[in-house]
């Protein structure tokens, strides 16, 4: 024969365990390890997206105000290019007409120098003019005035090439003397007779220091520039700048004027943003809003994320606590539950403590089985109202004292007479219902008295009926309260089942519909103690009891 | 009239001494483990005043479990007599299964 100690103790375990099971998960699902020290993901996204946005609109803006301002740049070189352009007829009007002159009058020299002497000389347009004829194997000026043409310091080779390409020209013929001591551009042009060739040349004088304002007009301030003979900015060919040098730094635009038969080349670069300051700090305000915002954005959901995971850490630890306090309540119920049943050939026992899915406190609920010297069974289950360490007390007082008296031979009807004088609800402030039955192996027969207790269940075969006790007042009610008694008879193979109320009472229906739910649940079970027990619990507590919930099982073997 | 709203069940409370110093003490909503110490304070001065005796209307008491009776039962060991009334259908099966209906003096 098999103790039944081992199969009791094993549901005790199961029954606490699944408890505990059913408990942890959902805390478990609550941990979310506090990082305390890094940013939290969401805050790094709200950053990258908020600097992204940022730099997409300032890059935007910026490309906008670049793209303005090389525009406006360009616009402003085509002013300067009209200005140059505009200065070239000045240079070639007085030429024009001294090589009219010249035609006129084949050369004559005084002519020529009372033409040209209001624009020639110290501060006047030209330092030098002077008369040529092309095909001259020395070449000489024919007649001159103001200063020594530099013309004439060059080799010979070089005056007549240039002088015969200069009379074969129609229009403005440049020469470059930018490197020459005295820095001047020599303009030519043809002046043909019907004899001769000439060609009516003039010197302009450039500043040493090659600095140059294109224009006095303000609309140019704003500006600077330098213009080159050719078309590159070869530092040698240079004119004239602003600076009095290259321009090698910063936004440039470029125009290319056609001047005589040589071209100009002008570059300029602004001095200020052309298209207003409010354009140019846009990229900048932008940024800084941007930065700002998402800053500021970053900062609130971090410490928003922070919050929520204290109150998830908050809430994690209350769950544990709680847990941890159940966890201790548990074990002191079981502690005070039977830890074994007598172990009797023939007959099975089985029981079941769930736990109240409400709250953290001991119950008061219990079951206990005496065997007693002439093999006679003494089995008990009681329920002391209320919950916590005080009713758990007068449980587990009452439960020693039914022990004490049942070994004493008392009858149910007594011992629950003696029980009501130990007990007392106004100065306990609990009481208690008792159901106790005393079993007669031989027979096959159990005797009960019931203080104020749920009625016990005998199941035969396919048949489960309630056993129709009288019910007396609940122990601590009445001192000294009397009991009746009634027997019923247990068949060979016949079941009775032992409960506390939290296996039948449910909020807002009758007693009576959770008595008949339990006997639909154990009637026409064929399985073993222990499986219907847990069919039982399955369909009369399926969400668990508010209350606690005590079962006590016994089967005779047929 | 007092809500106790405690996080379990939630009762109301109205309790009143006539005259001639009988108490009457109305309950509804539902009464357990969790309202009970609530209830009882609430009710306590009530039935210290009241000389005679105490009755409890449970008119719209829908629940009530073995902490509730042993508030009545409690409050009965304070009070000369007490009688209980109008127990709806699941409050008196409750009462009758513990075999309290005579000692709560509940009218059949």
């Amino acid at each position: 024969l098999e103790p039944n100690s081992v199969a009791i103790s094993d549901v005790e375990a199961g029954a606490s365990s699944s408890v505990a099971e059913q408990a942890l998960p959902e805390v478990i699902a609550l941990v979310n390890p506090p990082r305390r020290h890094m940013l939290h993901l969401g805050t790094v996204i709200v950053l990258v997206v908020g600097l992204v946005i940022t730099g997409v609109l300032t890059f935007g803006a910026a490309s906008v105000h670049q793209s303005n301002e090389d525009h406006l740049l360009q616009q402003r070189a085509r002013d300067v290019a009209a200005v140059v352009s505009a200065s070239a007829p000045n240079i070639l009007r007085p030429l024009a007409s001294a090589a009219a002159l010249v035609e006129a009058t084949s050369a004559r020299p005084l002519t020529f120098k009372q033409l040209m002497a209001p624009i020639v000389g110290n501060q006047r347009q030209f330092v030098s003019a002077s008369v040529w004829l092309t095909h001259a194997k020395n070449p000489r000026p024919v007649v001159t005035a103001g200063a020594v043409p530099e013309l004439t310091k060059q080799p010979p080779a070089k005056i007549r090439s240039y002088l015969q390409e200069a009379g074969g020209e129609a229009s403005l013929y440049i020469y470059d003397l930018l490197n020459e001591g005295d820095r001047r551009l020599g303009y030519a042009v043809s002046a043909h007779t019907r004899k001769e060739k000439y060609v009516v040349y003039a010197e302009v004088s450039l500043p040493k220091d090659r600095r140059a304002a294109i224009d006095q007009s303000p609309a140019f301030a704003d500006l600077g520039y330098a213009l080159y003979l050719g078309t590159t900015e070869n530092s040698r060919q240079l004119v004239a700048s602003s600076t009095g040098g290259e321009l090698l730094h910063g936004r440039r635009a470029s125009e290319i004027i056609p001047f005589g038969h040589e071209k100009l080349l002008v570059v300029v670069t602004p001095h200020r943003e052309l298209g207003g300051t409010l354009l140019a700090r846009l990229p900048w305000a932008l940024g800084a809003f941007g930065l700002l915002i998402t800053l500021a954005a970053a900062a609130l959901v971090e410490g928003l994320t922070r919050r929520r995971a204290q109150a998830e850490m908050l809430a994690y630890e209350n769950a544990q606590l709680y847990a941890d306090q159940r966890s201790v309540a548990q074990t002191l119920q079981h502690s005070l539950l039977p830890d074994a049943f007598p172990s009797l050939p023939g007959v099975d026992f089985a029981a079941r403590y769930i736990a109240g899915v409400e709250g953290i406190d001991i119950g008061g609920d219990w079951y206990d089985v005496v065997q007693l010297d002439d093999g006679r069974l003494v089995v008990v289950v009681g329920d002391v109202s209320g919950r916590g360490l005080h009713a758990a007390t007068m449980m587990a007082s009452l439960r020693y004292a039914i022990r004490a008296y049942a070994v004493q031979g008392d009858a149910p009807s007594d011992l629950l007479t003696k029980l009501s004088r130990l007990a007392s609800v106004g100065r306990d402030g609990h009481f208690a219902t008792v159901l106790c039955g005393n079993i007669d192996v031989v027979e096959r027969r159990v005797t009960f008295a019931n203080a104020g207790h749920p009625r016990p269940l005998v199941i035969t075969g396919k048949n489960a009926e309630f056993v129709s006790s009288p019910v007396g007042v609940p122990v601590g009610v009445v001192r000294g309260a009397q009991y009746l008694e009634v027997t019923a008879s247990l068949p060979p193979g016949a079941t009775l089942l032992m409960y506390t109320d939290g296996l039948i009472e449910r909020r807002g229906e009758s007693i009576d519909t959770g008595l008949e739910r339990l006997r639909a649940a154990a009637q026409g079970h064929n399985g073993s103690l222990d499986e219907l027990l847990t069919e039982i619990v399955r369909q009369a507590i399926p969400q668990g009891s508010d209350d606690d919930t005590a079962i006590l099982g016994l089967r005779w073997r047929s | 009239v007092a809500k106790l709203d405690d996080e379990g069940a939630k009762a109301t409370v109205d309790a009143t001494v006539d005259a001639s110093g009988a108490a009457t003490i109305r309950l509804a909503g539902e009464l357990d483990i969790s309202n009970v110490p609530d209830v009882e304070a609430r009710i306590r001065p009530t039935v210290d005043q009241a000389d005679r005796r105490v009755v409890f209307d449970l008119t719209g008491l829908t629940f009530m479990d073995s902490s509730g009776i042993a508030m009545l039962l409690r409050t009965a060991g304070r009070t000369a007599a007490l009688e209980v009334r109008n127990p709806s259908d699941t409050v008196r099966s409750i009462i009758d299964a513990t075999g309290l209906a005579d000692v709560l003096h509940l009218a059949s």
